[in-house]
């Protein structure tokens, strides 16, 4: 990651809107949106479900372009970027974490080093002096990023046998296996309890500032902003500045009837 | 090729009598054959695949591949199973986002360490329609090719068996009628056989042979005379 941008936010987003057609009806999911994740920054969009948070990561990640206004990721607009150059960025560095899961039944070890095994192309691959070595340092890596969010215990386990806690702590490991500039995190903090909650935000929070690597984090429960540095609130296709984050026992959010409260 | 005997597998919740999920079950499957398990939810259709995935362990009776018991392997030898034995198509497709489709159906041999990955599921990619899309982003997919896409993962490293837990059920009728008209048409060429769970009587209609699991237990598959999957029986032949 260059840091010769450092005066410029790593993403910035503008205006953005985006419609879906539904049979003779449009639905507005965004409406001139605009937002700013810095570096070592965690930033929350808080709504309930079905108010467009994914779409608004979905445009983030350049996985789908916005009908209007402009996202730039590190100073370049990604609608700019040529296919290939796209390509890279979304498997290099910008990561998603959401609740899918794995396609192939595998250990978790396998689905964390997932991402470290694409985006290179073949020639790349093959042409490692020794492909067992190329391996070995993947499964290396996925291996230290279950340790740093505290999942060792996954590696050798599969997807259906962990709990939901258990998954988002995968789901983030892969995420940061590759070691991403941004992170956008898809509402992994919906099925977890209040004291998890508080646990993945403090870790989310912490591995931001240590990485300096910005963290776009959708929530739809008010408890997941506690250790953001910014909220954004969505509703009917609105983005708009939600209450500063830090301090206060109580924080409401009466557009969206939820309320947040901080843990001692 | 596959034989389920007796297979028994009860749950237990908080005091109540145990759940029934699946209740002596005895089945076998012939290589390159689709064999279709129609089910209400809660029929303990789900179930019956993780044993014979052997991510659960039955209370008694055996899962058997090529005459070797699943049910018995060990934690490690069921992975290894599951990884070169077993394709899975599941409802929705689990892609890894930003990733190609040729990376995406790749990551199997990949995670297997084996060479050339690329060029072997180049041609089946190619067989499921999706030669012209290589190099897209699975994002950049319809529904429909998503779900090719998943088949071509699940088929990537030549298993004896697929497991397609209600795999075309975010799909139209019509994706849905071409997603399971080619699923059927590639293992079938490729010798591979498939145990199929659905509640959706359509696509039962693409399988070889049809079962009905209630309760647990398994019967024969009886639609009554205005039965949409008797109105469409013609529909893979």
């Amino acid at each position: 990651m260059s840091t010769l941008k450092g005066a410029s936010e790593l993403l910035e987003m503008r205006n953005v809107s985006k419609r879906y057609r539904r049979g003779s009806q449009i639905l507005r999911v965004l409406e001139g949106a605009s937002l700013q994740v810095g570096r070592g920054e965690v930033v929350c969009v808080l709504g309930t479900r079905g108010q467009g948070k994914t779409t608004l990561l979905r445009i983030a990640a350049g996985m789908e372009s916005a009908d209007e206004g402009t996202v730039s990721f590190d100073g370049q607009d990604l609608a700019a970027l040529g296919d290939r150059e796209l390509s890279r960025v979304l498997g290099r560095k910008i990561a998603w974490a959401g609740k899918s899961g794995p396609g192939i039944r595998t250990r978790m070890l396998d689905y964390v080093a997932m991402p470290l095994l694409v985006g290179h192309g073949e020639q790349e691959r093959v042409g490692l002096r020794k492909r067992w070595r190329a391996k070995r340092d993947v499964d290396e890596r996925a291996m230290a990023a279950l340790e740093r969010v505290g999942a060792a215990g996954c590696a050798g386990q599969q997807w259906e046998s962990m709990s939901d806690w258990e998954r988002a702590l995968v789901e983030l490991a892969q995420a940061l296996a590759g070691e991403p500039a941004l992170l956008l995190v898809d509402d992994v903090t919906d099925a977890l309890g209040i004291r998890e909650t508080d646990e993945l935000t403090t870790l989310l929070s912490s591995v931001a500032r240590e990485s300096k690597m910005g963290v776009l984090m959708s929530v739809s429960d008010a408890q997941a902003t506690l250790l953001s540095d910014r909220i954004m609130t969505l509703a009917g296709g609105r983005l708009t500045q939600g209450p500063q984050a830090p301090a206060g026992n109580v924080i409401e959010f009466p557009d969206l009837g939820l309320s947040r409260r901080d843990v001692s | 090729m596959l034989e389920l005997r007796e297979l028994v597998k009860h749950y237990r919740v908080g005091e109540g009598e145990p759940i029934r999920a699946v209740d002596g079950v005895s089945l076998s499957i012939e290589t390159g054959e689709l064999l279709a398990l129609y089910g209400p939810s809660g029929s303990g259709k789900s179930t019956l695949l993780t044993l014979v995935a052997a991510l659960l362990r039955p209370d008694s009776g055996t899962v058997l591949l090529d005459g070797r018991e699943i049910s018995a392997l060990s934690e490690e030898e069921a992975a290894r199973y599951r990884l070169h034995d077993l394709g899975f198509i599941s409802q929705t497709a689990e892609l890894l986002p930003g990733a190609r489709v040729i990376e995406n159906a790749a990551l199997k041999l990949w995670l297997s360490d084996r060479r050339g990955a690329e060029a072997r599921v180049r041609p089946l990619l190619e067989r499921l329609g999706l030669g012209g899309r290589l190099t897209h982003r699975s994002e950049q997919l319809s529904i429909g090719e998503r779900q090719r896409l998943m088949i071509a993962l699940a088929l990537s490293m030549k298993p004896r068996l697929v497991l397609a837990d209600e795999p075309t059920g975010s799909l139209d009728t019509q994706r849905s009628n071409e997603v399971l008209a080619l699923l059927r048409e590639v293992c079938e060429e490729q010798q591979v056989a498939v145990l199929l769970v659905t509640h959706d009587p359509q696509a039962a209609a693409f399988a070889d042979r049809v079962l009905e699991l209630r309760d647990g237990r398994l019967g024969p598959y009886e639609p009554g005379p205005a039965h949409p999957a008797t109105l469409s029986a013609g529909a893979a032949s």
